[in-house]
């Protein structure tokens, strides 16, 4: 249950849709930054959530409920459906590692989600992304860390072209800089319809 | 509106059924669609489109290309959109076009400019370096005059309303050019399902072959057009292909970095471009392998008057009676050193135009043209040269001479063709560094390809007959992608080998190399008389081979020029340096959708709607937003500072301190680490309670601070300055992989994850007790420099007990999805405490006014800890990062500059920050020695009197000393050295 008192960092923005491209935030869900030698961790994390840390540059486990994915050879970012299941599961790990050199931090609130859809899904990042994310050298299920434009951000392709539902992408953004991101994303999709958006950033600032 | 006289009955790849009219110079022509600018005025009989840059001489079109130097016009009359220096040559033609020629006034035909031209002995080359020398006031008298007198088009002067956009690409070949031979290329490289870029200027695939007539050769059985169509189908239809036209590569950086400009919509009219869409794109393609197939430019002869309208290269002659329908003159001269511009005689004879003589300086040009000229009936003169052009405007003839210099006679035409042959068009592939060697026989030179990464197909490669032109890009598509070529075109021409003699040298007169900057062979013969011997230096001190054309069709006659001039080769001179971009890009395309609003992102906090509610004024803080104080309506910024740093220490205020840098440190070692990082000392730090720290560099200078809570014995939640914080994760990242790696920590930024809402003030006691569900707000019980957690509301929250203003403090840390709320909250709750939110501003003055410092502020990467005064902030226990350095002489000296409080004399008085001290009450002129500087100042509404902090030297032995505090145009202002806590002594501080 989402406590009405909660915004997320896109409260202000409503989804955009356009022939081809479709934008929406995925608010709320839950996130946690895992630190660690991953053959210390697996078997606490595998008893927890079902799944195996992936090991390899750009790997994702996927499970019905959490996600690992893979950002360095001793970090990793669990994505868990809600909040409260980050709270959860951090408190878990944090049980079951205790003596294991590691580290578990609630960042649910530090990032959100963008989700990207559509068959421009690709074409839309890749006018803010330098990384290749042509079907063959970005696969379903992968996980890039970059620069979105000047945003640090993780790009997760969870729905590949032949997926029932198309390409879907979903962009990890920090909070502070979600706003900009969106607004970017905006843009690179005038080319497919979507409206064009107006930073909040944009106040006065005044000298003295 | 004029007729179209010089149209061709037939032909052209215009659409006849799509007649168009544009304006030019404020007249009314008509055109078709498929035109360029040049070419529908070449039809309407239009020669002249342009004054010269210096010389202010009549200039018309010399190509059919980017490689256009002179023909350049400004498009459209708006302020916002105009476009200056556009080539018509490349310009497409739309439904009211409307262009203007640049440099002249009042018009194009009565330009008075054209005086210069007259003076040109009194302008040599070097004469903008030379204004510059003798009296220092030349420059200053002339500039002006010069500067309007010189020049090309005018820029936009309103703000462009056109959106751009950058798209990043990688591929296995990208192939520039889409004549035939970048087709092949692509063709090849694309039977492999490897990822193919291919890149055409124009808006039409076909290159050279669009030159010729539509069947002037077969290609693999099939006329040269049919073909076209042909290949172009088929690479459409593979997936993997991209093809892009009006696309020019631009740039080739490193590791095969290559930018294309793409022209969306500058093609089409204003009303009808979509408005989706933006005007350009700028493509950064990474591609494994790059194939030039960028083609020859043509090389113009040199002759007196060479710069006429009616003066044109051959190549692009043949382009403007196939590619357009247009016949640009009635009689024509061609003039040549090569088989090549042959084709253009017979081509012109073939559409009605009269040839009045075939020029050819070699003695012996090929039999067979000789024998087709024969049968045209078509006059020769071979061995021969022309050796200048006649009329006053435009050309109404040419003077031909023997190479012995006999035989001069007079042709009437008002056409005169010429070529010096054609020279592969290497500049991309120089801006890779790409190694060129001169070719003796080609009078040009060639590639020397250096690896794998570039190869050359068609006449780029140096092959300038056809069949040798495909197989060569046959061959580089193939090998581009891995494999050996497969579909070698066969083709079938006239059978004619390129060939060529060198190129004629001049016989004197006014001979243009390079027309756009009005560069004569006599410019060229004084800049090196005047030492200029470099190519490089000649280059700059006659400004040949620069402009918005950079010498595409003058550099190789410079060049030649030059080491005739000095009695060498053309290889011993070389070439200029080629740079980025290969012609003009707009700067919206180079700036992408990354610009106004979106040029840098602007971070918020998760309260930035209250703020933006309560009428904030922001300031940019490492990139946040932070209201920097909440003038009320009516109230200055001065005025509101005070108020709210009178709530701070009398009722009670709030600040947005989310933006503070956070970093989660766990780990067995994180105490150990903490102390090696940190000056003071962390051992001890027991859970629940926090300490300030100070860092160094390994110099010992100061260059962050913050407060640190102990979480549990392995796990510290660590603050940093909102602007220090991704540089201090970054550095205590570097210290723990590359320096101690055996220390057992893990960091990870928190920063966006808590929210932050600093309470202060006597009565925040009483609001925190009112706000916590379960946490004993009394300061008592919660004392200074503790934490704990608990909930608001159920929410959970942490709070420290930390206070930067010297208030009693309670920083209310939430998960940021509350922070909103929390701070409504508190506004709610405090509202009946006089809770009054304050900005960074208020938060600089509270933390003055109690002398704490502000890194980055009060200190500047020079300042020590000592010198801070905070030699309690310093352990003797331990090593940490920078010890070693504040033992150093310099850092021990007594006379370092020391932070210190200032009082002014006079307690109105405010000084400037940044303001420098000195210790005597009047500057003497100009060397008074200074002795520091002020680094933050205010009027301190607490106090009721201005107050300051400064470094100044040996300041803290200095204390009761008077200094003066110097001002720009008044005298300097006495002040006390005091302590720097001006609270010290004024009730219960922390």
């Amino acid at each position: 249950m989402i406590d009405a008192r909660a915004r997320s960092p896109l409260a202000h923005r409503a989804p955009l849709a356009g022939d081809d491209l479709r934008l929406a935030e995925r608010p709320f869900e839950g996130l946690l930054a895992l630190r660690g030698e991953a053959d210390e961790l697996d078997p606490a994390f595998g008893a927890a959530t079902g799944l195996a840390l992936p090991r390899a540059c750009r790997g994702t486990s996927r499970g019905p409920g959490s996600s690992a994915l893979w950002l360095a050879p001793d970090e990793w970012l669990v994505v868990t459906p809600a909040v409260e299941d980050a709270a959860r599961l951090a408190t878990e790990l944090a049980l079951a590692l205790a003596g294991l050199r590691h580290q578990v931090v609630d960042v649910s609130d530090y990032y959100t989600v963008v989700q990207v859809s559509g068959r421009a899904t690709r074409a839309a990042l890749a006018k803010l992304v330098a990384l290749d994310l042509h079907p063959r050298a970005w696969r379903r299920d992968e996980v890039l860390g970059t620069h979105l434009a000047k945003a640090i951000v993780q790009i997760w392709l969870v729905a590949g072209e032949t997926d029932a539902g198309g390409a879907e992408a979903r962009v990890v953004v920090r909070r502070s800089l979600a706003d900009y991101v969106w607004c970017l994303l905006a843009e690179a999709g005038r080319e497919w319809g979507l409206d064009p958006q107006r930073p909040i950033g944009r106040v006065r600032l005044e000298a003295v | 509106m004029s007729v179209q006289a010089y149209r061709l009955e037939d032909g052209g790849r215009i659409d006849r059924t799509a007649p168009l009219t544009f304006r030019f110079d404020g007249r009314a022509y008509a055109g078709y669609r498929g035109d360029t600018l040049a070419s529908a005025l070449l039809a309407n009989g239009v020669r002249t489109l342009a004054r010269s840059f210096k010389y202010h001489r009549p200039r018309g079109v010399l190509t059919a290309g980017s490689e256009e130097p002179v023909a350049l016009v400004q498009v459209g009359g708006d302020p916002a959109t105009t476009v200056p220096n556009v080539r018509a040559t490349e310009l497409e033609l739309y439904d009211g076009l409307e262009a203007f020629p640049q440099n002249c006034w009042p018009s194009l035909g009565r330009d008075v400019g054209v005086v210069n031209d007259a003076l040109a002995r009194f302008l040599p080359a070097g004469f903008y370096y030379k204004t510059f020398m003798g009296p220092p006031l030349n420059w200053m008298r002339f500039e002006g005059a010069i500067r309007a007198a010189a020049g090309m088009g005018r820029s936009p002067t309103a703000p462009d309303p056109d959106r751009y956009e950058h798209v990043n690409r990688h591929c296995e070949v990208l192939v520039i050019g889409g004549g035939a031979a970048g087709l092949v290329a692509a063709r090849e490289a694309a039977r492999t399902g490897a990822r193919v870029i291919l890149a055409e200027e124009t808006g039409a695939l076909g290159g050279g072959l669009l030159a010729g007539a539509p069947d002037a050769v077969t290609i693999d059985g099939r006329p040269a057009w049919a073909w076209l169509a042909e290949i172009e189908a088929e690479l459409r239809a593979m997936p993997e292909v991209t093809l892009l036209t009006r696309t020019t590569g631009t740039g080739w950086y490193d590791r095969n970095w290559v930018t294309l400009a793409e022209a969306v919509l500058d093609h089409l009219p204003p009303a009808a471009r979509d408005p989706r869409l933006p005007r350009q794109r700028l493509w950064r393609v990474r591609a494994k392998a790059v194939v030039l197939a960028t083609g020859a430019i043509e090389r113009p002869l040199l002759f007196h008057a060479n710069d006429r309208p009616g003066v044109m290269l051959a190549g692009a002659v043949r382009a403007y009676l196939h590619r357009w329908g247009v016949a640009p003159g009635r009689r024509a001269v061609v003039a040549t050193n090569n088989t090549d511009a042959w084709r253009t005689a017979f081509d012109l004879a073939a559409a009605g135009v009269e040839i009045a003589a075939i020029v050819d300086s070699r003695a012996r040009p090929d039999e067979r043209l000789l024998a087709r000229a024969q049968a045209l009936g078509l006059p020769v003169r071979a061995g021969s040269a022309v050796v200048a052009a006649k009329g006053r405007s435009e050309v109404r003839g040419a003077v031909i001479a023997r190479a012995d210099g006999g035989g001069r006679e007079d042709v009437a035409c008002d056409l005169l063709v010429v070529s010096g042959g054609w020279a592969p068009n290497l500049a991309l592939y120089a801006q890779s560094k790409g190694a060129i060697a001169w070719d003796d026989d080609l009078q040009a030179f060639r590639p020397q390809p250096n690896g794998a990464a570039a190869r050359f197909a068609g006449r780029a490669a140096g092959a300038f007959d056809l069949a040798a032109s495909l197989r060569a890009a046959a061959v580089a598509g193939a090998e581009a992608a891995g494999i050996a070529p497969e579909h070698v075109p066969e083709v079938a021409d006239d059978g004619v080998a390129y060939a060529l003699a060198p190129a004629p040298k001049p016989q004197g007169g006014r001979v243009f190399v390079d027309l756009q900057n009005d560069v004569t062979t006599k410019d060229i013969r004084l800049a090196a008389a005047e030492g200029y011997r470099s190519i490089e230096h000649a280059k700059r001190y006659t400004t040949l081979g620069m402009g918005t054309d950079q010498g595409k069709t003058s550099g190789l006659n410079g060049v030649a020029t030059l080491a005739d001039t000095l009695d060498k080769t053309i290889p011993e001179v070389g070439v200029t340096t080629f740079r980025p971009p290969y012609k003009p890009v707009s700067f919206g395309a180079v700036a992408g959708r990354q610009v106004g609003e979106l040029f840098h992102p602007r971070r918020t906090t998760a309260m930035h709607e209250a703020h933006v509610e309560a009428g904030a004024v922001f300031e940019l803080v490492g990139d946040w937003l932070r209201p920097r104080v909440y003038p009320q309506a009516g109230e200055s910024f001065d005025d509101a500072l005070q108020r709210e740093c009178r709530a701070a220490r009398s009722s009670c205020a709030v600040l947005d301190a989310s933006t503070l840098g956070k970093i989660d440190v766990k780990g067995p070692d994180a105490r150990e680490f903490l102390n090696r990082v940190y000056t003071n000392a962390w051992m001890k730090l027991a859970p629940g309670r926090c300490r300030y720290g100070l860092m160094c560099n390994e110099d010992g200078m100061v260059f962050d601070d913050g407060v640190t809570a102990c979480l549990a014995d392995d796990h510290f939640h660590m603050t940093t300055t909102t602007g220090g914080a991704a540089g201090v994760l970054a550095w205590l990242e570097e210290y723990l992989q590359t320096e101690w790696p055996e220390l057992k920590v893990y960091l990870t930024s928190v920063t966006e994850q808590w929210a932050v809402a600093s309470i202060c003030g006597p009565e925040s006691p009483k609001l925190a007790a009112e706000l916590f569900d379960d946490i004993d707000a009394d300061p008592q019980a919660f004392p200074f420099m503790s934490h704990t957690s608990g909930h608001i509301a159920d929410v959970p929250v942490r709070v420290f007990r930390i206070s930067f203003t010297g208030e009693v403090s309670y920083e209310i840390n939430v998960p940021a999805r509350y922070g909103l709320w929390l701070w409504r909250l508190i506004e709610a709750r405090g509202a009946k405490y006089g809770l009054t939110p304050y900005g960074t501003e208020g938060m600089h003055l509270l933390r003055a006014e109690k002398g704490f410092i502000i890194a980055g502020q009060d200190t500047d990467g020079t300042v020590t800890p000592l010198d801070l005064g905070m030699r309690w902030a310093v352990k003797n226990s331990a090593d940490f990062i920078g010890r070693r350095s504040l033992f150093r002489s310099d850092t021990a000296r007594p006379d370092r500059r020391q932070l210190v409080g200032l009082a002014t004399a006079d307690p109105a008085t405010v000084l400037t920050e940044g303001a420098q001290v000195i210790a005597e009450p009047a500057e003497r002129s100009g060397r008074t020695p200074m002795i520091g500087h002020v680094t933050s100042s205010y009027f301190s509404p607490n106090l009721g009197r201005s107050i300051a902090l400064a470094l100044i030297a040996g300041g803290h032995g200095k204390t009761g000393a008077t200094v003066h505090v110097a001002r720009r145009g008044a005298a300097p202002v006495p002040a006390e050295i005091t302590a720097t806590d001006f609270l010290a002594g004024f009730g219960e501080r922390p």
